[in-house]
Order: structure tokens, then sequence, then C-alpha cells
């Protein structure tokens, strides 16, 4: 990228053809300055990224940073700027630009690569910054000298020939290392190329699953070739604390319902199935189970109410989550027994304390409690829409079940929201027995059989990606690595060296030394040292005469 | 003394090495911490890939570390092809490290897989009672190591203003002891872990403290014992940050997602001396735009008194 190496565009004709543009725009992206000013937009914009939270609803941001603030960050795609269509469009100018670039350094890599003429090695050890000492020998016994010195001191060398009557040599250390730059900006790139490829939608794939335990989700919806079934979830937590150690689902892989695969996900542990990963990434409460054992020897009759972790009481502090039955699911009828059964509260751990029931922190071995209330009785109500007059009684310290829910889905059984008073209506006959808490394994009496609660199911939140790019991505990684070592921990050395026979002393000769190299060695120590190494080889003791030009 | 005060900063910018042998200290923390920082992403990525199967998630730890590494790379391309050189290094030199302190810092009070061990939000009023829950070894030891840290920055300023060899010798001798101590402080938390400890930002305060003075002290041997003038004010920095916004010291179990000791060690072993390097870079830029401002005083003073005496 350097701006000397930029090729001149050629002479301005009349007319502008497409060629020139082409020419133009190719020059502008080599330089330095563009790549400057998109490297500045994209690092700005990555950084207001880790400030404002990233893909939230609309009302997040509205709320958080008022209507129009709110409204400006939504417009400008800052709520999703890694795929905004700027950033995306940008980060392709700045691939593109790289790509320039990374054949530009390809042609210095091969400059460097390549041996210098003999007049470039001559016209360079004139220049400040070199060395000369008088050897007492013969310019070719002297050439011989310097290339054995030069080695020992690491370096490869070679005599270039005669440029007027100087023999010049070229010497090398690292020379392999002209690559690095080349290297490491191809690399970025590949890595760059690889991102692209892994967020294309079609050929990648980054989508999660939530399986409930003993259930299937269907793959169809979100085009995977397969269905994900739960047989079971583990959670372990380190012994007598809250942290979780790990948290492992038996999952079995269908296609077209045979089971194809079955193996157990863990974090650090995916199962990797036709390109694609199942990666563990979250867990969650399925359903309180139940079953009634009803009386006069009838088969038990299995409910479930399914658990929500937005359970929370209204004016709850948003993202925070309160496992729970879901309002509009904390009723199930029983009509062959005319009854209600009603999920008031739910904690997915707990303990008895006496009578009371205690909500525990997750992970110290609680069991999950559900409180109940029995509605019985009900007069023609034969299905979840035909209920009558609507009867409401306090049930519970501000705690309200009114039938109404069951079309009128509102209040939350598991808090405090409160629901208006509904006028008792008609008087009609109804029992409500209320049942209180619930551990599971217990089981209560009631009027229409014995309700046990079973157990709660868990769920499973399963990330799935299939990511092509990554195997580019690694090779970029390498070879970036591989590059910036080239570049900074083995750079580059080269040096010029030139033996002129003294013109009425055929038995000595100077010889004049220059190095030049990577920026973290000490050149100018370096070229000492090689010279300190020539003169030792020579066997001679006198100093060198002095640097040129300081 | 009247003019005390000028005469000491005239004295600092006359001990501070020439702004050339600066401006390639800087360069050399970059061009040795870039590589590393480099690593440190690209362990990262790896890492996550395993656990996650996701190597790049746009999380705020590992953009904020792409800012820094874009920082770093703007800078050394601007000072290959541009000759930025002087006091433009200086400025990215802190600018940068800046950046690392965000990645380090910074996005602990954002939401991101990378928050340690929640953070207060305002640092302990009490200095003692971050010492709380410490046993009583670590606690004098920790003590030890922090007031090392701040006993040797003064002696090698004071030894390197006056020129007195046996201050800075002494400052030296005393940065290696508090290096003892803050080293003993980590053997003894890890035993108590039964692990490496590199979950808290408590503890990775304390490993990158480690990795700025073994840096600091690799420069003040090898070249110039200023070096530690640069790094221990970072250090020290660190360390206060670490310990007050930190008031659990005690050791959370490892989460599933940390499990993989590899990755784990490898990503953070390198963050240490990556930072390190760019810590020492930092203080060196700091100490570089000091010498500018009070060289720039000196003259204009000196403009100032040449005009009076016209």
């Amino acid at each position: 990228m350097d701006e000397k190496d930029v090729s001149e565009s050629p002479q301005p004709s009349e007319e502008i053809t497409l060629g020139d543009v082409g020419r133009l725009l190719g020059r502008k992206l080599k330089e330095m300055t563009t790549v400057f000013y998109l490297l500045i937009i994209l690092a700005a914009a990555s950084f207001l990224a880790t400030l404002i939270p990233q893909h939230q609803p609309a009302e997040h941001y509205l709320q958080r940073y008022g209507p129009l603030p709110g409204y400006l960050i939504m417009a400008t795609g800052l709520n999703h700027v890694s795929t905004a269509g700027w950033f995306l469009g940008l980060l392709a100018v700045l691939m593109l630009s790289l790509l320039l670039c990374a054949n530009h350094l390809y042609r210095l890599g091969a400059s460097r690569w390549s041996l210098p003429a003999a007049s470039f090695i001559s016209r360079f050890t004139d220049g400040s910054g070199s060395l000369s000492h008088e050897l007492r020998q013969e310019p070719q016994t002297a050439v011989q000298t310097v290339l054995a010195a030069s080695r020992r001191a690491g370096f490869r060398g070679w005599d270039r020939g005669l440029a007027e009557d100087r023999s010049c040599l070229y010497l090398v250390r690292h020379r392999w290392t002209a690559w690095g730059a080349t290297l490491a900006h191809y690399a970025v790139f590949a890595i760059g190329l690889g991102a692209l490829l892994g967020s294309l939608p079609g050929i990648s794939v980054n989508d999660y699953l939530e399986v409930n335990e003993h259930q299937t989700s269907t793959g169809a919806a979100k085009q995977l070739p397969f269905d994900v079934r739960l047989n079971s979830f583990t959670l372990k937590h380190f012994s007598g604390t809250q942290h979780v150690e790990n948290y492992y689902s038996d999952v079995s892989l269908l296609v077209a319902g045979e089971e194809v695969r079955r193996q157990v996900i863990s974090v650090n542990q995916p199962l990797k199935y036709r390109g694609y990963y199942l990666v563990q990434s979250s867990w969650g409460l399925g359903a309180a189970q139940l079953a009634i054992k009803r009386p006069g020897g009838k088969p038990a009759q299995k409910l479930e109410f399914p658990l929500d972790k937005e359970a929370c009481p209204v004016g709850h502090d948003p993202g925070t989550t309160c496992w729970g039955v879901p309002s509009e699911e904390s009723i199930i009828f029983l009509p062959d027994q005319q009854a209600a059964l009603v999920a008031v509260a739910f904690y997915p751990e707990a303990r008895r304390q006496g009578t009371e029931v205690i909500e525990q922190p997750a992970g110290l071995s609680g069991t999950a409690a559900l409180k109940l209330v029995l509605v019985s009785r009900l007069p023609a109500s034969r299905g979840r829409r035909e209920a009558a007059a609507p009867p409401a009684r306090q049930i519970d310290a501000g705690v309200q079940v009114s039938f109404t829910q069951m079309t009128a889905p509102g209040a939350s059984p598991g808090g405090s929201s409160p629901t208006p008073p509904t006028p008792e209506a008609g008087g009609m006959p109804h029992a409500m027995q209320e049942l209180g808490w619930v551990l599971a394994g217990e089981t209560v009496s009631t009027a229409v059989g014995d309700i046990s609660f079973t157990r709660v199911t868990r769920s499973t939140g399963l990330g799935i990606r299939k990511d092509p790019g990554v195997p580019l991505v690694w090779t970029g990684f390498i070879a970036c690595l591989l590059g910036l070592v080239m570049i900074f921990y083995l750079p580059l050395q080269q040096g010029y060296v030139t033996v002129t026979p003294r013109q009425n002393d055929p038995a000595g000769c100077q010889v004049s030394l220059r190095l030049r190299g990577g920026p973290l060695t000490e050149t100018q120590a370096d070229t000492h040292r090689l010279l300190e190494n020539i003169i030792a080889a020579e066997g001679a003791v006198t100093p060198p005469t002095g640097r040129k030009d300081q | 003394m009247p003019h005390s005060g000028k005469t000491l900063s005239r004295r600092l910018a006359a001990t501070l090495p020439s702004f050339e042998a600066m401006d390639q200290a800087i360069y050399r923390t970059i061009a040795f911490g870039f590589p590393l920082l480099t690593m440190v992403i690209i362990t990262g990525a790896v890492w996550a890939q395993y656990v996650w199967q996701r190597w790049w998630g746009w999380d705020p730890k590992e953009t904020a570390s792409l800012v820094t590494w874009l920082i770093y790379a703007g800078y050394l391309h601007g000072r290959r092809n541009r000759g930025w050189q002087g006091i433009t290094t200086a400025r990215f030199a802190v600018l940068g490290f800046l950046a690392v302190l965000f990645t380090l810092a910074g996005v602990n009070f954002l939401d991101s897989l990378h928050s340690y061990g929640q953070p207060v939000r305002v640092a302990s009023s009490s200095l003692l009672a971050g010492f709380a829950g410490l046993s009583r070894p670590e606690t004098y030891l920790t003590i030890a190591f922090f007031v090392g840290h701040l006993l040797a920055f003064l002696l090698v300023l004071s030894g390197v203003i006056s020129d007195r060899l046996v201050s800075t010798r002494a400052g030296i001798v005393v940065a290696s002891l508090a290096l003892l101590a803050n080293t003993a402080v980590l053997i003894l938390r890890c035993v108590e872990a039964g692990r490496l400890t590199f979950t808290s930002g408590y503890d990775f305060s304390l490993w990158f403290v480690w990795g700025i003075t073994v840096v600091g002290l690799w420069v003040a041997l090898r070249r110039t014992p200023l070096a530690l003038v640069a790094s221990l004010p970072v250090a020290l920095l660190i360390c206060m940050y670490g310990y007050l916004y930190f008031p659990h010291k005690g050791h959370v179990p490892l989460p599933p997602a940390l499990q993989n000791k590899l990755w784990l060690h490898v990503h953070v072993a390198l963050a240490i001396f990556a930072y390190g390097a760019l810590a020492l870079g930092a203080g060196w830029g700091a100490l570089y735009l000091l010498k500018s401002a009070l060289a720039g005083r000196g003259a204009a003073a000196e403009g100032a008194v040449r005009a009076a005496g016209k």
C-alpha cells in the first residue's frame, strides 16, 4: 500500500471510459486514506454496537433512549449493526480494498524475494548508515571471508557479481518472511470471506430450538432436515451451591420418524450431524404434570399446566425470569366431573417448613410446588366456552379467580396482579376447595379424586448451527498468525556489501556494509556486529574505521 | 525553594529518554503486543466455536477487542506507510490502551458473556472492606504487593530524577519483591480454588497486573529502569480497579462454558502478556506526552524570558 507503488493511471483522454472509472476506484481503494476512513467508521460502529444493546424489540429503544433517538437508532440500523446493510456494505468495500492491498503486497514480496542487481547493491552501500572497513586481503578472498562470516551470523549470502570494479554481495536473513505482510493480508481477507459465507442465509444456519421433555420439535418449520426429541434433561449443580456445573440433554434426531442418532448433548459437547451442530445453549421448565385418580376405578387422568418463564406480575423488571403458569392456561376443566382445577401460584423450587411452603433459590435441591384451587359443581358447564355466570371469590390474599378468565384471559394466577372484582351473579351454586400448596410427588384428596403433582418436566434450548465458512476462517487464522509472526518476530533482514579493491594495493580492499531490515531489529547495532564478525574472520585486530555520513 | 516545581519538571523532562528513544520503545511494545493481541482474539474465537459453534458473536467483549485490534493495526499501517512517529505514536499507544481498558473493565458494565462476577457500579467507600473474606496470609501479601508497587514506582522515579543509582536499584528490587508477592497471592488463590483462577474480575486484575510488572521489569533490566516508571502506574490503577470494584473476592465455580481448560488457559495467558506489553506502551506514551508538554512549557518560558530580556 505504499503510495509510491500505486500504479499511475493512463493519460486522460477526451472521453472518460468505464475502465478509467474502474482504475480510479481501484486506486482509491488501495490508498491508505480510504482504508483508514473505512476502518475508523467500522470501528466506531462496532464500538457503538457494544454500547447500544443489539437485537432488542422496538419498545426497548423507544423506552430507553426516548422517541426520537430511539427511532433514529432503529432507522440507522444501530440496533443491529452487524447485520445492517451499510455495515456489511462497508465491510465488503474493506474486503475488496484488502484484496487489492494483498495483491500489491504480493508483488512487493516478490521483489524482496528476488536477488538485487549488483548496481543496486553498489548504490545502496554508498548511502547513509553504512559501515566500512579496510581488509588486508585480496578482493576475491575478502568476498569469501564476508560470505563465511555472514553465514555464521545467520545470513545467506550471494555474490551478485561486479558493478564497476566492486564485487557486490547480497545477504539475507529470514528470507521467506518477505511474504509475511502478503500472507497476513490474504489471511484477513480469508477470514472476512469465511465470515461472509457463515452469515449468508440459505447455506448457513444459526437457529434456536426449544424442546420439552418427552416431546418432539419438528425441524421442518426451520428448514431443518430432522426433528429433535428430548428424551430427558438433567441439570447438575455444584453440590450445595446454586452454580450450574453443566446441563445435559439426551436427544434423538429423527428423520421421517426414524431415529438416526441419539446422543447426550452438554455444554462443550455438541452433536454433529451432516454439517449441523446442535449446541446446548439454555434450559427451562416444560410443564407441571398432574394425575387424578378418579373414584370408582376409572383410569387415572393426566393433566398438564404449561410453564413459562415470563409469568411475572405486572410492573416486574423486564428481563427477569419468573417461572409460572401463564394466566390464560391456568385453568383446566374436568368436564365429566363438572369441575375446574386452577393453578394459582408456582415455585420452581420450594420446601415445606411446618405448615408453610417457602420458595428456595435454584440449585438448593428444593422441589417444585404448585398452589391449586378446585372449583366444582359448575352448572351447565360442559366445555371450556360454556361457562355460566361468572362466580368470583377471593381465594387467597389478593388473588381472585373469575371464570370469565376462560374467555377473556387477563389476570395472572402466579402472583399479585389484581383482577377487578366481578359481581357475584345469580347465586350459582358452586363449591370452591383450596387445595393449598402441593409439592411435586405429593397427593391431595378431593371430591373429584386424588390429585397428585407428578413432576415438572424440563425443556432444553438447543442452538442449531451450520457454518460452511469455518474452514476458511481457520485457515485465515493460522495464516494471519504466521504472517504476523513473520512481520514482527522474524523480520526480513537484508544486507548489502561491496568489496572495493584498493587502487595502489592489490593485497588490500575496502568492505562496505549496510543492513536494512525489520522494524524491531536494531539495524545499526546488527551492522556493527556483522562487521565485527567479518573483521574477526579476517583475523585483523584494527577496529572499524567509522561510519560514513555520521 | 520557590522554583522547586519548575526544577523538578525540568529535571524529569531531562531524565526521560529522548523522543526518538521513547518512540522506538512504544513501537517495540506495540509490535510485540499486537501479534499477541491477535492470538488472544483468535484463541477466543476458536474457543467460542468449541463451546457455542459460533466463532464470532459480536459480544461486547469481542467487539471491544476488535476495535482495539483495529486501532493498533491502523497505527502500524500508518507508521509503515505514512511515517507516523513521535507524538502520533504516543497518542495511539494511549488511545489503544484505553480501548484495552474498555475491553477489560468497561464491558463488565454491559451485558456480556465475559462480564465477570458482577462488579459494583460504585467503588467501595471503605478502603479496607475489600479484604473481607480473604485469609490472613493473602491479605498481608496483597497489601505488600500493592504497597510494593507504589514504593517501587516512587523509588525508581526519585532515583532517575536525582540520578541516584542506589534509589533506582532499590526500586527495581522492591518491584521484584512486589512481583513475588503478587505471584504468591496468585498461587494462594489457585490453591484455594483448586484450579487456575481466571474467572472473576478481581482475579483477572491480579493476573493483568502480574503481566504488566513482568514486562516492565524485563524491559527495566534489559534497557532502562524508566520502563518501571511507565508501567507501574498502570499496574497500580488496575490493582485499585480490581480491588475496589470487586468486593466479593471468593471463588465461584466455573460456569459450564468456561470448563474447557485448554482454551481458557491459552486465551487468558496470551491476554496477560499482550495487555502487559500494551500497558507498558501506554505508560511510555504517557511519559512521551508528559515530556512533550514539559518541553513545550519550557520552550514557552524560555521565549518569555528572552522577550523580557530584550
